[in-house]
């Protein structure tokens, strides 16, 4: 078991193959005390990374040819197969459900996934939030996503003329 | 034990030049108690001078081969030129050296590290054309070339990021250094183990001493003049071979160790003409006559352009011999264990570094790349670094930037990474650093930029643009070529070939190219013009504007 320390201080225990969803712990696990502190990680987006990883720990560790959970249990060091696509239906689907969050939700995820290195959970939202912003104007991202624009007005001028063959079409 | 030095000493550095330049004779009697008793005195080896004491002296035979080979690790000869003359930035060199050097002081480095660190920046700078306005590219350029100057010589290293000490202005990721790394090592033809005047101060103290070993008072006042050479732009023309000589003869003559005259008849592989011009200017820099030499050589440092270069100068100062032990002691070097914890929690406490991976300590993060990976490494790899590419070298295809077969030892002895690790990361990037989180909650702009630059992939290229005039951290984004290489055509260079000359093309940035293969193109000399970009783009995201076909 591996103890994670949320930023405000709450303790969670998870599995091993849980925690090790996320590459920079199972890296700092390898020659340090099983506490890993995530100080920048509140509890709150910690619970669902946590829980993440729980359902991709749990579905990775079937399907796996044995070879490669052979490999996995072999030597921590390398070429498991990380990066492979979710191709189960089950797994996608609840993927989906899990991005049903509001805007400022899924951008915590996706820090603290960064900061992890949890790379198929940085996927996951950043598909999400191009999704989202897919067939919108400026303002109203802007809007939504909490943006500032810190353009002067010329500068927005300058830029509208630099990208209008974009939009000629329009 | 001869043989157990060598096969060491192939194992722990490159292969280049390893037999010549350390230069292991064959009978290794001169390492006699002397050597035993000051590896468990002095344990970090932070004194060239001791380190000499305890290596035979190279023989006539292996300088001359040093001499030959020494002008593939000099910049180009034009560079002190272009310095001179304002072509080349002065402020970009004094700034990096003093950035350097305040770094390597506050690790107590030893003095080849700050050398060699010197020599790949000026090597780089002479191979290559800074863009004037980004001033964090010098800060990267300077991290760049200590970290791997520490990696080539020194026996403990911090983190890359973590040679980032006092208040920099910009704070970079470890991924994105080691990129910066990368390219450098590609630019200066992985000739990392250069040829110094470090490699020939002991030849010539030894021949101007009568061939016995010269004291450690000479040593390390020639150590602390090779390293008062590194700033002046004069001392960039001489060879090093030269620079040692000359330091060598100006040390020796002040100590009063021998005659200037007959000192230089013993410089054998230099031109006795440069070495008096380069002793000139030694003697110039440091401006003082007829001094006692204790005097002398505590004063003998050339005037700080900087008060950093103040601090350097007290900092540098040779007599360290004690304090330097013990300042080393508590300043840098952390048990492992501590090290470790560093990476979980002092990173992420950092002022700038709100939230980062660091994978730089070990190599266990690395795996074999799969084609994911490599997808990944292509699309989310910092992108401070593509504009470095983008900017440095014009292309990013023109930079190859896998190590050569006989450079795979230096990823074995040091913690640097080949080059296919994965590459997500935060960037630092100028208008990174200021960003702030609001009360409301983490807005888009928080992210970190690799990430924006993921999302952008996802989008259409006109929901690109119209990212672009989201903010400017978005626009940073938005005009960087890996964002646009994944939109283009996979014949793009072709159809640009046809469409324009060489020139033009090489002035395009990725977006500018997307740009223009929208609109119909002449081509074939203008007797054909290009169809719409409908057939370009899988997504086909313009319409035909009337543009008619091309046949």
């Amino acid at each position: 078991m591996i103890k994670l320390v949320s930023g405000d201080g709450a303790e969670f225990e998870v599995e091993e193959e849980v925690a090790f969803q996320s590459k920079i712990i199972k890296d700092i696990v390898a020659d340090a005390d099983d506490v890993i502190p995530l100080p920048t990680v509140s509890s709150k987006v910690l619970i669902q990374v946590i829980e993440y990883c729980r359902k991709h720990a749990a579905v990775n560790s079937f399907p796996l040819s044995p070879s490669s959970s052979a490999a996995a249990a072999a030597s921590s060091s390398s070429s498991i197969s990380y990066s492979k696509p979710v191709s189960d239906p089950a797994l996608r689907a609840w993927d989906n459900e899990f991005v049903k969050l509001n805007n400022s939700s899924l951008f915590d995820i996706v820090i603290a996934a960064n900061y992890l290195d949890i790379e198929e959970l940085v996927d996951l939202v950043l598909e999400t939030v191009a999704d989202r912003i897919k067939g919108k104007q400026a303002q109203e991202i802007r809007r939504q996503f909490n943006i500032e624009n810190d353009f002067t007005p010329e500068e927005e001028e300058a830029l509208r003329r630099e990208n209008s063959w974009a939009f000629q079409n329009n | 034990m001869a043989s157990d030095y060598e096969c060491a000493a192939s194992i722990l550095l490159c292969a280049e030049d390893n037999s010549s330049i350390l230069a292991f004779d064959d009978d290794d009697e001169e390492r006699g108690g002397v050597g035993c008793g000051w590896f468990s005195e002095v344990k970090s080896c932070d004194f060239y001078g001791d380190f000499l004491v305890d290596f035979p002296v190279q023989s006539d035979e292996c300088v001359g081969l040093l001499v030959e080979r020494e002008a593939e690790h000099m910049p180009r000869e034009d560079y002190a030129e272009r310095l001179r003359s304002g072509a080349l930035d002065l402020a970009i060199r004094r700034d990096a050296i003093d950035w350097i050097c305040k770094v390597h002081a506050h690790y107590n480095f030893g003095p080849l590290s700050a050398y060699l660190a010197v020599n790949y920046l000026d090597r780089f700078l002479s191979a290559n054309e800074l863009p004037k306005d980004k001033a964090w590219m010098i800060q990267l350029l300077s991290v760049a070339c200590l970290s791997l100057a520490a990696k080539m010589e020194e026996t403990e290293i911090p983190l890359s990021q973590d040679l980032q000490v006092g208040d920099a202005k910009y704070v970079f990721e470890s991924r994105t250094i080691q990129r910066m790394e990368l390219l450098m090592l590609s630019t200066l033809k992985w000739k990392m183990q250069a040829i110094t005047p470090f490699s020939y101060i002991d030849f010539f103290l030894h021949k101007f001493n009568g061939g016995s070993a010269p004291s450690k008072l000479l040593v390390s006042h020639s150590v602390q003049l090779t390293i008062n050479t590194i700033r002046g732009i004069d001392f960039l023309e001489f060879r090093p071979s030269e620079i040692a000589a000359a330091v060598a003869l100006f040390a020796s003559v002040e100590l009063k160790i021998v005659e200037f005259e007959k000192a230089l008849s013993c410089c054998f592989h230099v031109v006795k003409e440069r070495v008096i011009r380069c002793y000139k200017l030694i003697h110039d820099s440091i401006g003082m006559r007829n001094m006692p030499h204790e005097l002398a050589s505590s004063s003998a440092t050339t005037i700080p352009q900087s008060p950093i270069g103040v601090l350097d100068a007290a900092c540098l100062s040779y007599k360290n011999d004690d304090t330097a032990a013990s300042s080393f002691a508590s300043c840098c070097h952390d048990s492992p264990a501590v090290k470790r914890r560093k990476v979980a929690t002092g990173k992420a406490a950092t002022k700038h570094l709100t939230c980062s991976p660091s994978l730089d300590t070990t190599g266990k993060g690395c795996r074999t790349p799969s084609d994911k990976d490599k997808r990944i490494t292509r699309l989310c790899s910092p992108i401070s670094f593509y504009l470095v590419l983008d900017c440095i070298s014009g292309s990013w295809d023109s930079a190859p930037l896998h190590p050569p077969d006989q450079s795979i030892e230096l990823w074995g002895s040091a913690p640097l990474h080949p080059p296919d690790l994965p590459t997500r990361s935060w960037v630092f990037a100028p208008g990174g650093t200021r960003r702030q989180r609001r009360r409301t909650g983490a807005g888009l702009g928080d992210l970190p930029e690799s990430c924006i630059a993921e999302v952008l992939l996802h989008l259409d290229p006109p929901e690109v643009c119209c990212a672009a005039r989201l903010s400017r951290a978005f626009q940073g984004v938005a005009s960087v070529g890996v964002v646009w290489e994944t939109k283009l055509p996979k014949n793009y260079a072709y159809l640009m070939g046809k469409a324009m000359d060489e020139t033009a093309r090489a002035r395009l940035c990725k977006k500018e190219i997307y740009a223009r293969l929208c609109r119909p193109n002449p081509f074939d000399g203008g007797a054909k013009v290009s169809s719409s970009p409908y057939s370009l783009n899988p997504n086909s995201w313009i319409r035909p504007q009337g543009g008619s076909p091309s046949r």
